[in-house]
């Protein structure tokens, strides 16, 4: 075979895999939507559910999303941010152990987190079953990903910056919070997105934590069923409810391809805004 | 503002990386307010000697400056860091401007040690005007730094150093990727800081270093670290070198 043929070749053989990746998704998507679609409508995204949930709207699964989210996300994003810039910018040396970790404790299923959150804030600090102990444990459990990756964003901005700034004689602030940061803030945002998706998508934490109330949570101390919850109990405890977890799915995908979406879009727009 | 030139005065320094010697017991004299060259073949030591005058090695802790290096009358071991290299500025061999406006990569560092912002507009213009970028940029100031050639950068962030009016200012191969206008313009402007600023001019373009410099001081690479082999006058140095080497080097046959 010429080289040109080999080359063709490769380039079906490897054209193939993601082809193939995007037919899986495809699948799950049609799947979901063929069950679901016809369940989703407007009264379905503002209704609280009646009769298990086979009837009724996901609007308490929706805020308790929410709540979580905001919990989650708010809690995570400031320790795990100076986290990063410490790793990144300031750590000396002795490190290796911490970046392990985080790996590992990244690796951790989130079901031992779950355990982990019933255990010290339901049990321990006395927060019960709420949105409060799963937003915090969540937060716990998406920390270690969105550190190693806010501090891979800060590594990768040239050091071409760090260099100028010190020949300028900038205080290291100064420049981290001029130039290294708005510079990584693409993929700063990006990682925000991704833990983002990753509590949408959870669900073993919110059982031991949040709780599987169906009635709308209006305080931090109140148990509230997010999405994913509600998608497990409609499946698997609820007779008949296949059609409204299919919904519910539905409902739960088109947030995260949005939040998602946002992760690939949302860099963009950062880039063309620290450019200028 | 600035003090004035000050003259670059080091002796025996040495630059380690670990255990590799890069520079072995250099002397060099840059006087006041006159450009020195600093050339020699690479791997000579010239860029390691260069970021030693402004303690740029500070930020690796595995290089290790020894020696004495001074700043007219200041101890340059012993001077905070962040301060000294106000008064000796330093220009990249690659144009690095911060993420921002033009008008704010000159003035972000201005901001930064206190100046008043009322004198901002002022010293940045100035800065602009002395790296021939002014003309050029005047109608454009709140422009993406990017967005500008990349002759157009490094005047940029030589404007940068200069906003600052350091005493010194070190050079690193500032033209070396650039074409001959842009290199033509950077030239005018250190032959315009003669008298004012005192420059040390590391370069590889020895027609350059004989276009600018009064003075030049030539590094060789040794087993031991890179050694200076010669110093003085200009037009001395090249035309009645120290070394064999150093001819053949000016020559063109070596290096």
């Amino acid at each position: 075979m010429t080289p040109a043929g080999r080359d063709r070749l490769a380039g079906v053989l490897l054209g193939v895999a993601p082809v193939a990746a995007l037919m899986l998704v495809a699948l799950v998507v049609v799947g979901v939507g063929l069950d679901g679609a016809p369940e989703v409508h407007a009264a379905f995204l503002t209704e609280a559910p009646t009769q298990a949930g086979r009837s009724g709207g996901i609007a308490p699964m929706l805020a308790a999303t929410a709540w979580v989210l905001v919990i989650g996300i708010g809690t995570a994003l400031p320790p795990g941010l100076a986290a990063a810039v410490y790793l990144a910018e300031f750590a000396q040396g002795g490190t290796r152990m911490v970046r392990v970790a985080l790996d590992v404790l990244a690796a951790l299923p989130s079901v031992v987190y779950g355990l982990f959150g019933m255990a010290f804030f339901c049990e321990l600090l006395g927060f019960g079953w709420s949105v409060l102990a799963g937003g915090l444990t969540v937060a716990i459990m998406i920390l270690p990903l969105f550190v190693r990756l806010c501090e891979a964003a800060l590594v990768a901005v040239p050091a071409d910056y760090r260099a100028a700034g010190a020949a300028l004689g900038l205080p290291r602030w100064r420049l981290l919070g001029r130039v290294l940061l708005p510079a990584a803030s693409p993929s700063i945002a990006a990682a925000l997105v991704l833990a983002s998706g990753r509590v949408l998508a959870e669900s073993a934490v919110f059982l031991f934590t949040a709780g599987a109330s169906t009635r709308t949570p209006h305080g931090l101390l109140e148990p509230g069923r997010v999405l994913a919850v509600h998608i497990y109990q409609l499946a698997v405890e609820v007779p008949g409810g296949g059609a409204r977890a299919a919904a519910t799915a539905l409902v739960l995908l088109v947030g995260i391809v949005a939040t998602t979406s946002g992760a690939a879009l949302l860099p963009q727009l950062l880039l063309r805004r620290t450019a200028a | 503002m600035s003090a004035g030139p000050s003259a670059v005065e080091l002796r025996a320094v040495s630059v380690r990386y670990g255990d590799h010697v890069a520079v072995d017991r250099a002397d060099l004299v840059a006087p006041a307010g006159v450009i020195t060259a600093l050339v020699g073949p690479s791997g000579s030591g010239k860029s390691s000697l260069l970021f030693a005058v402004n303690r740029l090695h500070d930020l690796d802790r595995s290089v290790t400056v020894t020696g004495d290096l001074r700043l007219g009358a200041l101890d340059l071991a012993k001077a905070p860091g962040d301060a000294l290299r106000t008064r000796i500025g330093l220009v990249f061999q690659r144009p690095a401007p911060f993420p921002m406006s033009i008008l704010e990569n000159v003035t972000f560092a201005l901001r930064a040690h206190g100046a008043p912002r009322s004198e901002l507009p002022g010293r940045a213009e100035h800065a602009l005007r002395r790296a021939a970028l002014w003309d050029e940029v005047q109608d454009r100031l709140t422009r993406p730094a990017a967005s500008l050639s990349g002759g157009q950068q490094q005047r940029l962030c030589l404007a940068r150093a200069l906003a600052l009016e350091p005493e010194a200012l070190l050079l690193d191969e500032p033209c070396s990727a650039l074409d001959p206008r842009s290199t033509a313009l950077i030239e005018d402007t250190l032959l315009g800081l003669r008298g004012s600023t005192t420059v040390l001019l590391v370069t590889h373009n020895l027609a350059q270093a004989r276009r600018v410099a009064s003075r030049c001081v030539c590094l060789w690479p040794a087993p031991g670290g890179g050694r200076v082999t010669d110093a003085g006058p200009i037009d001395r140095v090249f035309e009645a070198p120290a070394t064999r080497e150093l001819a053949d080097y000016f020559r063109g046959a070596t290096g």
